[in-house]
């Protein structure tokens, strides 16, 4: 376990590496200088500011003192906003993404593993049909539909949840940024899910254990649902990306202040050190995940150990 | 691998078209498809109105038959009709190039790492796995802000993403297939690697690689429609469904036809390729029992 624990740091860590190295030599291979504007600066003074963000150094200083900084927990000042760090803009908006990121993960795994299982266990056609069509739907209709039409009908409509805004993190706030970001994912595990049942449902063990004189309910919950949920957990980790990527939208859909819109934002105003830190902390995020998600499928599955 | 099951299961199961036909849901998926992308590609010729045409007496109005406008028109006087079914179009294109183009570098890649076996197989897979892990919509839209909104650099973007699960798949197949009394007799016979590759490997792939091209259009669809509606994929008067569902959000509450009627071309899209998707792979997978 140590081995293979070991064995997949060795593969984090490059990545990591290698995503910092190559979104930063693609900044400063950026068309146009962060202090480009429509008035051209008079030589001495865009000299002094070069100076003052280090931008006259060579090319590797710079990146070794970046990340140095980095290392640190430093990612140096915002190019657009005077005497704002980027770290502190992370520090602000980090929070609102992971709370809406962590509920819908949450919306993702109960409603996935529900509804996957119900349609696997489903008597009768017509459930499992409805099951099954309800899976098709949620996985075509991406967030960017839902979110406008759900405001539409609680929003509006109902008038009962409010269509946009944080409100300082109050609850009736979080609760469509919610479903909106976890159904679609949901969708997927439910899919996922089912299919790993079904496979379980056919295995010999349930034989075995039938043979064995095993309760209905034991069966279904040591013998068909405990292997089932491998393939779910191996799942975490892209989930947790999908999740992320998704907030990006969700956060400009509902207006909310999170590091997605902060992203929007600085790609748009060209901000280039805040859209650099932002992405190297989307991606350490990302990346920790999927190595927790291989160490968890890792000690549940000893097959995935023992080798590839 | 041992031969003798599969030649058994030859034997009694019937081809693989009669099994893709006998799902209702896959038949049900390939029908709609067919008239989705028969709408999209014949509507340019026949409609009365084109894409980028403004009617200056007709701005905003919602849906009706007499004027021929059944899906009502934009706020700059457009049919929304027929820029739908442009939009649909455009998606379809995008998404069966791109496609392509990653499950076939995909397959590549995975054909030689499991054809070679070995340490190279090892790294070339531990750099799957790597690349797995990076969240790559982020790196896009990063590439997007360098070098500007460019729409061959978003196909080859989206390409570069998406040829990661076919490699897997394709490395696994291929090492089972190495293993096979015919590649091996082939390699007796001196034949160079790469042509065991091209003449023996590639052929027995192309069930699964025409499974994955299915399920990875939707996918593109998806992800084209999400940059779009970031406003970071095609640009105007040429549009996606994702740019015109990002339209449509914004007048949700004075002109709802601007949102129903890509979002509806848009689900029935992904869903039937989704169905098709599934029933190939149910069709052609040899451990499928059902018939």
């Amino acid at each position: 376990m140590i081995r293979y624990i070991f064995g997949r740091l060795g593969i984090a860590a490059p990545t990591l590496l290698a995503v910092v190295t190559l979104s930063f030599f693609l900044l400063r291979a950026a068309p146009g200088g962060p202090f480009d504007s429509t008035r051209a600066l008079p030589p001495e003074i865009e000299a002094n500011l070069n100076a003052l963000y280090g931008l006259d150094r060579p090319l590797t200083e710079q990146f070794t003192s970046y990340v140095g900084g980095v290392l640190r927990g430093d990612f140096g000042p915002s190019y657009r906003y005077r005497d704002v760090q980027v770290s502190d803009i992370v520090a602000d908006a980090l929070p609102v993404s992971l709370a809406i990121g962590g509920l819908g993960l949450s919306v993702t795994l109960i409603l996935g593993i529900g509804v996957g299982a119900a349609s696997a266990l489903a008597r009768g056609p017509a459930l499992a049909t409805a099951l099954s069509v309800a899976i098709s739907v949620g996985i075509a209709v991406p967030s960017f539909v839902s979110a406008p039409i759900l405001a539409l009908i609680f929003g509006v409509m109902l008038d009962i949840l409010p269509v946009a805004g944080w409100g300082g993190g109050r609850a009736e706030h979080l609760i469509l940024p919610m479903i909106v970001l976890g159904v679609p994912n949901a969708a997927f595990v439910a899919r996922l899910m089912r299919a790993s049942m079904l496979e379980q449902m056919t295995s010999e063990s349930i034989l075995a254990a039938r043979a064995r004189g095993a309760s209905p309910r034991r069966i279904i919950l040591r013998h068909i649902l405990q292997p089932a949920l491998i393939p779910v957990v191996s799942y975490l980790g892209p989930a947790s990306a999908s999740i992320l990527t998704g907030s990006v939208v969700i956060e400009q859909l509902f207006a909310l202040p999170g590091a997605g819109q902060a992203f929007i934002d600085a790609s748009l105003n060209r901000d280039y050190t805040l859209v650099l830190g932002l992405v190297i902390v989307f991606a350490t995020l990302v990346i920790l995940l999927n190595l927790l998600t291989d160490i968890l499928a890792g000690a549940l599955n000893p097959r995935l150990r023992a080798g590839q | 691998m041992n031969q003798k099951p599969e030649s058994a299961i030859r034997r009694t199961r019937p081809a693989a078209w009669t099994r893709f036909a006998r799902r209702r849901g896959a038949m049900a998926g390939a029908i709609m498809l067919l008239i989705l992308a028969a709408a999209a590609f014949l509507t340019p010729l026949i409609s009365p109105f084109s894409y980028d045409e403004v009617l200056w007496d007709r701005i905003g109005k919602s849906p009706d038959i007499a004027s021929g406008h059944i899906m009502g028109t934009d706020f700059v006087g457009r049919d929304v009709f027929v820029r739908t079914m442009l939009g649909l179009a455009v998606s379809l294109v995008v998404g069966l190039s791109a496609a392509s183009v990653s499950v076939l570098i995909g397959a590549a890649y995975g054909a030689i790492a499991g054809y070679t076996g070995g340490a190279t197989e090892q790294i070339m897979m531990r750099v799957v796995d790597g690349l797995f892990a990076i969240p790559f919509m982020f790196v896009v839209i990063l590439v997007m802000v360098v070098f500007g909104r460019n729409f061959f650099l978003l196909f080859v973007a989206i390409a570069a993403i998406q040829w990661l699960t076919m490699a897997r798949i394709t490395c696994a197949q291929t090492r089972i297939l190495r293993q096979r009394g015919f590649i091996i007799a082939a390699e007796l016979a001196g034949l160079h690697p790469a042509l065991v590759i091209l003449r023996h490997i590639a052929p027995n792939l192309g069930g699964l690689i025409v499974v994955y091209l299915t399920l990875t259009i939707p996918e593109i669809i998806l992800i084209e429609s999400f940059l779009s509606f970031l406003g970071m994929g095609v640009q105007e008067p040429l549009t996606s469904l994702g740019v015109l569902i990002s339209d449509g959000a914004k007048e949700i509450y004075t002109a709802p036809w601007l949102l129903a009627a890509p979002v509806v071309t848009l689900t029935t899209c992904l869903i039937s390729l989704n169905l098709i998707g599934d029933g190939l792979r149910s069709a052609l997978d040899p451990k499928d029992a059902s018939p």
